[in-house]
């Protein structure tokens, strides 16, 4: 057991080197030169050398990549490029909105997939069935961005209920955050509950037909303590490695959502950085995604695979 | 009677403005302006982004003299200056009793450390060739600055005005980019990324105390969420509104206003004079005369704006309004590629940075010219990509760009300009043009400069377009004009 | 009643998809692809006898255009799925069959899940232009790791079963095994899954071309469209509602195709599941 544990984490960690270098080199392959970029017009060729010297983008290429992530192990992320400020400040400041938006929007997903699959699966076949699912696969089908957009029109322009745009941060009341947050957590939740409550419908359907179920029932138990003591539980596992699966995809969803919304996220922050050529932002926010998506992975395994040792083997 | 009741009305009215005047409503001091880019450090020695001198300008630094809102040159950090016979030494006599916001007093010194600093080998100053020709900064006393030129340069009180010639503070302005100094009626307050900037009035201020308490620049880029702050109330103010086609929700705003001020922007279509098949004029003529200018500016700015004939929009005061040398004809054009020798179907690339008006521009411009025949791919680049690629070296057919600097005619007597025009009888114009101090002179002479390059026609001349300010309808003293990228918020104030 | 329930799905698909491309197809052939003319007198047309849908800002019809947007949505979205259907099953039956190269291909495809697809979409378009085929590639690139995993598992399935062994014990080797047994067993699998994909690739062509990510002008688009018609949300809503309902009903048709396809496929590999 402790040789598994070691040799995944020992595994992820390769694979996390490996996120290392290639994003250094694509990064390096890009046209552009991030002190163009920064002077501007009528830049001096001088100029653009002190800054180079500066930015220290003089050096050969190992030497830079080996002081990055040297700069990582000792906790010396290094300072962008076009703010000067250090890197892990300005990804700080990012997160707390890109973070919360994660959360609100997979909490949503929740929510709203979760019962209404069950409802589904336990009325199988019934019109019921037949018009939720209808409706959800209609909603997974929406482009996230163009769902904002008319959100943004109903409620925000014609309604007034929530702003159209723009996060105040939490200084202003954690309420007023919330509300600048809704509509983009509801954006990015509505395609992904419908993915999980086709995903809980099936796994439901499936885990109701399985032997247990059926000697639980034989047994006498009822068809409510069946469903939610035992079938239910034994459900909800697949829905957990739904989740690790659709992080990455919920991060590229935030990127866009906070495109529509103008939210100063850690999404425009690293657009923003792909275009001003601001390295040291790109290279140290998408190794900060990588690991985390690597590192809930690695949990959400964990936990299936203490709730269902069996699983456990064909999930690593 | 009726003048009873006019006597009773006045009276009436009388009364009415005395309680007015006994009970008045507490003048707002504050300000909230919408700006459409978040500046990259708020240092203008380091990074020519517009976006700094906006939030910077005469609020946080000031210079030797400044440009006033119609573009001249006036006093400021110096009170006085005379000029040698050569024309090649400058002595100014500085204002007294100024102090930079970190308390140290404003001396020579300063004076000296700003522009030697900005001329040094390792200066990242945007525009450093202007210092290059200073060959040496003395200081008399530390009310005097003697500033000594290698060549007599007309234009350099002009120069000195720009936002990367402010004088800063020897002791702070290493922290500037975080944190700016200057002498200026505001004091920097915060910075929240990706939010907003926040300013103080300078309780110490040397000149007129500013009646505004605090300003924020909120970055909102955008056009949509902008205009949905400005009519909530928000927003004050949004100086360069960034989307002309939405200007018409404010119509309905009662407390709003749209101002229609001038702007040097000349969006042209540059032309790679060093490439064939644009070397021959003849082919650059031809693209002139294929493209529909007027409907280019209906689609981009609704047809407010002007159709351009050179390079030099109508808000400069050597504008000359010439005819209009190449009309939309298709017709014509396709004798000119024909008589050129360029092929139909003969293919070029158009490259355009990511921006609003470029993109239709060039969208627009690629399907003119395939009516004549040539068959454009176009290209998108982001900004790091154009500026080394099409500006940095120069190696492109075709791009869509707005010029938005004052008076740069003179780019097309640059050796390194972009798109590579070289014509001697225009060099001649401009070396007279530049040496020349009579205005009468110089004047007649940017006009021959202007018909020559609507001759030469190195680059198709697009359009120009106002810059619209949307604001709170009791604000009082914004520019609503740009010279250069400024918003200086010394005199502005709230009318009841 | 399950029955009804799937049928109805294919049907339902086939009948979105062809109201969506059987037009797109025309103006295609009739247009060869072209962006409609523009007219610049006429922008923001109301529908009408000459424009059924109206024009656009630059006074192109509106129908014509939105309809060369789809085609070309759908041509891209077939082409990245062909793409990461052909690498990703290639690798995913490698990975099923070979354990050291598999687990090394496995570990590519953690990074490539972990990864966030927008990224590699953006350093892509960057360094190569943006094009159709830049698109292309990184949608291909976003399935590739999904369709390891799926065709590797699916192949796996089928391996374990006791036909396979008696194969193997009559002589056949690996290769012979794959072809004969192994992916006609997986491939209904495989065809649902490049339905969905499909839904999934023209999403992100979407995104991608929302975000200016895409293939460059003129080629007509409706992620583009969308981006640059978003102003206009409040004078002429019909503008930005027209792309995004047509992009939501190729998606659902898709979506629905795979589904009325899973049922009418995969019942008999459940079966022989259920059987073993």
């Amino acid at each position: 057991m402790i040789f598994v544990i070691l040799r995944t984490v020992i595994e992820r960690f390769l694979v996390l080197v490996a996120a290392s270098i290639l994003i250094f080199v694509l990064l390096n392959l890009l046209p552009g030169d991030p002190a163009t970029v920064m002077l501007g017009l009528d830049a001096q060729p001088e100029s653009i050398a002190a800054l180079h010297r500066q930015l220290g983008l003089d050096s050969s290429l190992t030497t830079r990549y080996l002081r990055w992530i040297g700069g990582l192990c000792t906790g010396h992320a290094g300072s962008s490029y076009i703010y000067d400020v250090p890197v892990w400040q300005l990804i700080r400041e990012r997160f707390q909105s890109t973070l919360p938006l994660i959360a609100f929007a997979t909490g949503l997903s929740l929510a709203i997939g979760l019962p209404v699959g069950a409802m589904a699966a336990t009325n199988r076949g019934s019109i019921l069935d037949l018009t939720v699912m209808s409706t959800l696969q209609t909603l997974k089908s929406i482009p996230d961005f163009w769902l904002a957009m008319m959100m943004t029109l109903l409620f925000s322009l014609t309604l007034h209920w929530f702003p159209a745009s723009g996060f105040p941060g939490w200084k202003n009341g954690i309420p007023n955050g919330l509300r600048a947050l809704f509509l983009p957590a509801v954006a990015l939740a509505i395609p992904q509950a419908a993915i999980t409550a086709r995903f809980m419908r099936s796994s439901l359907i499936d885990t109701l037909s399985q032997d247990y179920i059926r000697t639980a029932r034989a047994q006498g138990y009822g068809k409510t303590a069946v469903l939610w003591r035992v079938a239910m539980p034994n459900a909800f596992i697949p829905i957990l490695t739904l989740i690790g699966i659709q992080i990455p995809v919920l991060v590229t969803g935030a990127i866009i959502v906070e495109s529509v919304f103008n939210i100063p996220g850690c999404g425009q922050l690293l657009l923003e950085a792909v275009n001003q050529r601001d390295i040291p932002i790109v290279q140290n926010l998408v190794m900060l995604i990588v690991a985390g998506v690597l590192l809930m992975n690695l949990i959400l395994t964990a936990i299936v695979g203490w709730l269902d040792p069996r699983l456990a083997e064909t999930g690593a | 009677m009726k003048r009873a009741v006019f006597l009773l009305v006045a009276a009436g009215l009388s009364l009415a403005s005395q309680a007015r005047a006994e009970s008045p409503v507490p003048a707002r001091d504050t300000l909230s302006i919408g700006v459409s880019i978040e500046p990259p450090g708020l240092d203008p020695s380091r990074s020519p982004s517009e976006s700094i001198g906006t939030i910077t300008y005469n609020n946080i630094y000031e210079g030797l003299t400044r440009l006033d809102r119609s573009g001249n040159v006036a006093p400021l950090l110096a009170r006085a200056w005379t000029l040698s016979d050569d024309g090649r030494l400058y002595h100014f006599t500085l204002q007294e009793n100024v102090h930079f916001h970190d308390g140290t007093p404003l001396t020579c010194d300063a004076v000296r450390f700003s522009l030697l600093r900005a001329k040094a080998a390792d200066s990242t100053n945007p525009d450093r060739s202007v210092f290059t020709n200073i060959t040496d900064v003395s200081c008399p006393d530390d009310g005097h600055a003697d500033v000594r030129l290698r060549d007599a340069h007309g234009s350099f009180l002009y120069e000195l005005a720009w936002n990367d010639a402010s004088i800063f503070s020897p002791g702070s302005s290493g922290n500037n980019i975080h944190h700016p100094v200057g002498t200026g009626p505001f004091l920097f307050q915060e910075w929240q990324r990706g939010d907003h900037v926040l300013l103080a009035r300078n309780p110490n201020y040397w000149g007129k105390p500013p009646v505004l308490k605090s300003v924020t620049f909120r970055f909102m880029p955008d056009p949509l969420a902008a205009s949905n702050a400005l009519l909530a109330g928000e927003l004050d103010a949004y100086p360069s509104f960034p989307e002309r086609e939405i200007l018409g929700r404010f119509a309905d705003a009662p407390e709003l206003r749209v101002i229609r001020g001038s702007f040097p922007f000349k969006a042209i279509l540059a032309l790679n004079n060093g490439r064939r098949p644009f070397n021959d004029v003849r082919v650059r003529q031809a693209i002139a005369y294929a493209i529909d200018r007027k409907a280019l500016l209906q689609a981009v700015s609704d047809g407010d704006g002007t159709v351009l004939q050179s390079h030099m929009a109508p808000n400069d005061p050597d504008y000359a309004p010439l005819p209009d040398r190449y009309p939309y004809n298709p017709e014509r054009a396709r004798e000119l590629l024909k008589s050129a020798g360029v092929q139909p179907g003969t293919q070029v690339r158009l490259s355009f940075p990511p921006i609003g008006y470029a993109r239709d521009t060039s969208e627009l411009i690629a399907a003119y010219l395939e009516q004549v025949g040539i068959i454009v791919t176009l290209q998108p680049l982001e900004w790091p990509a154009w500026l080394s690629r099409v500006f940095g070296q120069g190696a492109f057919d075709m791009t869509v760009i707005a010029h938005t600097e004052p008076h740069d005619i003179g780019i097309y007597d640059r050796d390194t300009i972009y798109f590579h025009y070289h014509n001697p009888a225009f060099h001649d114009l401009f070396q007279r043009y530049e040496a020349s101090s009579a205005p009468a002179t110089r004047h007649a002479l940017s006009v021959s400069m202007q018909s020559q390059l609507a001759q030469d026609e190195p680059n198709v001349f697009l359009y120009s377009v106002p810059r619209d300010t949307v604001m709170n309808r009791h604000i009082r003293g914004l520019w609503t004009d740009q010279q250069i990228a400024a918003c200086p918020l010394a005199d502005v104030y709230w009318a009841p | 009643m399950s029955r009804f329930h799937h049928s109805y799905s294919l049907i339902t698909g086939i009948v979105l998809l062809a109201f969506c491309l059987l037009p797109a197809t025309l103006t295609e052939m009739l247009h060869g692809g072209h962006a409609p003319a523009i007219d610049i007198a006429h922008r923001y047309a109301g529908p009408s006898l000459d424009h059924l849908l109206g024009t656009d800002p630059f006074g192109r019809d509106l129908a014509n255009y939105v309809f060369t947007g789809a085609f070309n949505s759908v041509m891209l979205a077939l082409m990245a799925v062909a793409l990461s259907t052909v690498g990703g099953s290639l690798l995913g039956l490698l990975a099923a069959t070979r354990n050291a190269t598999g687990s090394l291909i496995m570990r590519v495809a953690d990074l490539g899940l972990a990864f966030p697809p927008i990224l590699i979409a953006a350093l892509l378009v960057t360094a190569l232009g943006a094009s159709a085929t830049g698109e292309i590639l990184a949608i291909a690139l976003f399935g590739i790791p999904g369709q390891i995993r799926i065709t590797r598992q699916a192949a796996q399935s089928v391996l374990i079963l006791d036909f396979i062994a008696a194969a193997r014990m009559s002589g056949q080797r690996t290769p012979s095994i794959i072809m004969r047994h192994v992916l006609p067993n997986i491939a209904p699998i495989l065809i649902v899954h490049g339905s969905t994909s499909v839904a999934l690739a023209l999403l992100s062509e979407a995104g991608l071309s929302y975000l200016g990510l895409g293939a460059p002008p003129p080629r007509p688009d409706l992620g583009r469209a969308l981006a640059s018609y978003q102003i206009h949300i409040f004078d002429h809503p019909f503008l930005v509602a027209v792309p995004g309902v047509i992009i939501m009903l190729l998606v659902l048709g898709f979506n629905l195709l795979g589904d009325g396809l899973r049922d009418l496929l995969e019942r008999p590999l459940t079966r022989a599941k259920v059987a073993q």
